[in-house]
């Protein structure tokens, strides 16, 4: 049995089995993340904890995400889902036939024409409006993990707003290194006062939170919490002033194959016949239209 | 007028307070149904897993109403998760309400006052900055009476500690004043009867 | 097949279904059969789900072709979509249809020890000869015993053992599918998480407490299965009325040595309890979850904190649920190219910094 013939049971009106209702979670399930999500926008950054129902996708699979989206979600909504910057991605392809026949919305993959763009690992390359809703799909919320895996101590660090271990983290990285080691899941501050994990998206995507028209929501299933970044408020990765904040690089003249871009995030892959590196456009929309517009 | 519908007339309304919470001090117009635009976003966010205080003209039978439609608890102001203030005659409500704790700051309350109109200019006028407002907002408020604009600023004065506010006006219009938002009384005179 | 290639990624995953559906209506067996002669695998399933549903587990059971973390996977899912109808009254154990009942603290016990249906005391051997279809349960056949009075009660009574707790101020005992549960926990969203927790993973862990990592290594007082009637108030008489039954697993495990205790009734020193309950006949699991209760309290009231993992609350209440715990290991199978380029883009540019010390 494939997961079409399992939700085609599922749809009201379409089999003969017991319906499940309109986007999937009851109505007291998606209040009570409503209620959260609106105290997370009301404290930028603070995670607030939540029930976190068990969804029909894995815990650590974008639980966290899909139920944000779920809870937001209504007829005349656009959905668009991306893992990786991909919108054909296994996981990006999963949310989006769930949320379209749970919830009958749009879909698409040009992220101008979602109202709703849920995503794993990636911010589009095209800017976001105001109009538009970013939903994270976040597996660890706590940025204190890399040196507190102890959430009731690291709730007191945020309490305290007391950082001093992630400094000391990341002056040890220096110290040993030379550099700041940390790739992806970059910490920043938010509104100048909490510290947040901005989900584990590349660097190069961090800049693009910091006074963004779009309202950007986080969500951990498995953690069960839910955080919050508002349009126009600043977020500031955590730097120091002689070992700077850095996004990724890519080697000189490094571009997508596709469509040439040399300002975008690159995957780097390799070429099974020569062997050769090459890069394309880890955001494949965007890709698909910069080619279509330079033919 | 259409009624009420508690998937989807939640889920419009829940839109719209999403946006004016994300741009506070923004007006938006709440989706119009057969109940008194308050109620609407009290219908949008109450369920029995919440408590709730109403206060002003009417609030005893307000608050049986919704505590039958909802499920929610009645219980006094300390201990409400949700308040809702029928008209001017309730000052002080903010200054009352739960502010959560440092590791729980989500549990403070949430206020929804029904106010007269909402507009750039009003009789009350705010002054707004913080996340969600680029420079500054003004948001002018009729029905609001400065005491309770004043509670409402002081009860954040311990950010992340506060009450979170709603401004909701008899045109259907919404504002948001989330905990965040930095208010500033710029210039009010005595509310009109 | 590459899994992000660029396009078909749909048309991949609905292969990928087929490929494991290799005979569409083949010839496993069937629900019924599940529910009726794979009884333990329908009882896990329902206790790590969260929800008393037999015939539903055992449809979760055939559709995961028997892996069991799947399975209770896909009914917890389910259960996350059913609105709340109502409340049950307290259930009172006391009242349990017994089927099986056990103490090991004493030789007799007031009440007797009943065996009822089990096969621990017989030879495991692998039947060669058997017929291949799986056998009905012999709980299901059994009418049980009622009342009997409880060693625990008996200790009580005669100063050995700790009062019970008192009820947690409030309107009600803690809702772990309400709220997510932080940690110091109410002793009631501990009991509850870890009546929902993966029964591999707390043996595990209630083994090393047994094993020395910490210290609690108790005496199970009361060891019992049966069926345990379910009540809600009647709307209009108020009073209670059954709805059904559940068949469950409850133990109290008491003990002092393993340094902790609580006060008997004249504050005297006691031994102190730990509790297990769980749906089905988790027999392992029950006892599991009745020595990590009583290891977290040790852990707790410990000055130099918990003794081992077992007594430490967060560790054991973050890792016990299945669910969240293989969600999250298989999730590493998801692609991670993005973050991975993000890891080489520093590492090369550690190595680069390191290139030109040595140079």
């Amino acid at each position: 049995m494939t997961v079409d013939e399992l939700l085609r049971d599922a749809v009201p009106g379409l089999g003969n089995g017991p319906g499940y209702n309109y986007a999937f979670l009851d109505e007291l399930s998606k209040r009570e993340l409503r209620r959260k999500t609106l105290k997370a926008v009301s404290i930028p950054g603070h995670q607030v904890p939540f029930g976190s129902r068990e969804m029909p996708l894995a815990r650590g699979w974008g639980t966290g995400g899909l139920q944000l989206s779920l809870s937001l979600v209504g007829p005349g909504d656009t959905y668009k889902a991306i893992d990786q910057g991909a919108d054909a991605s296994v996981n990006a392809v999963n949310m989006r036939s769930l949320v379209s026949r749970m919830a009958e919305v749009e879909t698409t993959l040009d992220a101008r024409d979602a109202t709703i763009v849920q995503t794993r690992h990636r911010i589009p390359e095209e800017p976001l409006r105001g109009d538009q809703i970013l939903v994270f799909q976040v597996p660890i919320p706590e940025p204190l993990e890399r040196v507190e895996p102890r959430i009731s101590r690291a709730r007191r660090m945020h309490a305290e707003r007391d950082y001093s271990k992630m400094w000391l983290f990341l002056y040890e990285s220096v110290a040993k290194h030379g550099e700041v080691t940390v790739g992806a899941r970059y910490p920043v501050v938010v509104n100048g006062s909490y510290l947040m994990d901005p989900s584990p998206i590349p660097r190069w995507d961090v800049p693009k939170l910091h006074h963004a028209p779009n309202l950007a929501l986080f969500g951990a299933g498995r953690e069960k919490r839910i955080y919050a970044v508002p349009p126009h408020t600043s977020v500031e990765p955590l730097e120091f002033e002689d070992y700077r904040f850095r996004v990724e690089s890519f080697p000189r003249g490094a571009h997508c194959r596709r469509c040439g871009s040399d300002d975008t995030f690159l995957d780097e892959l390799t070429d099974e016949r020569s062997g050769e590196t090459y890069f394309t456009c880890s955001d494949t929309s965007f890709c698909d239209r910069r080619l279509e517009e330079r033919r | 007028m259409k009624t009420f519908d508690p998937v989807f007339g939640s889920q419009r309304v829940f839109r719209c307070l999403l946006e004016a919470t994300a741009s506070p001090g923004k007006v938006f117009a709440l989706p119009p149904f057969d109940v008194a635009a308050p109620e609407t976003v009290a219908r949008t966010l109450l369920d029995p897993e919440v408590t709730l205080c109403v206060a002003g003209t009417g609030a005893r039978e307000t608050e049986d109403r919704l505590s039958r439609l909802t499920g929610a608890r009645a219980v006094p102001p300390p201990e409400a998760d949700f308040a809702l203030m029928l008209d001017a005659e309730a000052g002080g409500l903010a200054s009352e309400l739960k502010r959560g704790s440092l590791e729980y700051p989500e549990r403070g309350a949430t206020v929804i006052y029904a106010v007269v109109r909402l507009a750039e200019t009003g009789s009350l006028a705010l002054r707004l900055g913080g996340p969600g407002v680029p420079e500054s907002r003004n948001l002018g408020v009729e029905g609001l009476p400065v005491s309770e604009a004043e509670a409402l600023r002081e009860s954040r004065a311990g950010y992340p500690l506060g009450v979170d506010a709603y401004l909701v006006d008899e045109a259907g219009m919404v504002a948001g004043l989330p905990r965040s938002t930095r208010l500033e009384v710029i210039s009010s005179w005595p509310t009109r009867r | 097949m590459a899994y992000t290639a660029v396009k078909g990624g749909e048309e991949a995953i609905k292969a990928a279904e087929m490929l494991e559906d290799a005979a569409p209506g083949g010839s496993g067996p069937s629900v019924e059969e599940v529910e009726g002669g794979l009884r333990y695998a329908v009882d896990s399933v329902m206790s790590e789900a969260g929800l008393y549903a037999p015939r539903l587990a055992a449809r979760a059971v055939v559709q995961a072709q028997g892996d069991l973390a799947e399975a209770a996977f896909l009914l917890r899912a389910y259960r996350s979509t059913l609105p709340r109808a109502g409340y049950t009254q307290t259930a009172d154990p006391q009242e349990m249809r017994l089927i099986r009942r056990i103490s090991s603290t004493f030789k007799d016990v007031p009440g007797g020890q009943l065996l009822g249906p089990t096969r621990d005391y017989s030879q495991r051997l692998l039947g060669l000869q058997r017929a291949e279809k799986p056998q009905p349960n012999g709980a299901g056949t059994t009418d049980g015993e009622g009342r009997l009075p409880r060693v625990t009660d008996l200790l009580r009574e005669a100063g050995m053992v700790e009062g019970p707790e008192p009820r947690e101020p409030g309107a009600g005992p803690f809702d772990l599918t309400r709220e997510a549960l932080a940690v110091p926990a109410s002793r009631s969203g501990r009991l509850q998480s870890l009546s929902r927790g993966e029964a591999g993973a707390m043996t595990a862990l209630a083994y090393s407490s047994l094993r020395g990592y910490g210290a609690v290594h108790p005496t199970l007082a009361e060891f019992r299965t049966g069926y345990l009637p379910v009540r809600v108030e009647h709307p209009h008489l108020g009073e209670g009325v059954e709805v059904g039954e559940v068949l469950c697993t409850e133990v109290e495990a008491v003990g002092r040595e393993m340094g902790y205790g609580g006060e008997g009734e004249a504050d005297e020193p006691a031994m102190s309890l730990g509790y297990g309950l769980v749906f089905g006949r988790c027999e392992r699991k029950a006892i599991s979850m009745a020595i990590l209760d009583a290891a977290i309290r040790a852990g707790a009231e410990r000055e130099q904190g918990p003794a081992g993992p077992a007594e430490d609350e967060e560790f054991v209440l973050y890792h016990a649920d299945g669910i969240e715990a293989t969600g999250f290991v298989e999730h590493l199978k998801l692609p991670h190219y993005v973050t991975f380029q993000s890891s080489l883009d520093r590492l090369r540019e550690v190595q680069r910094k390191a290139a030109q010390v040595d140079g």
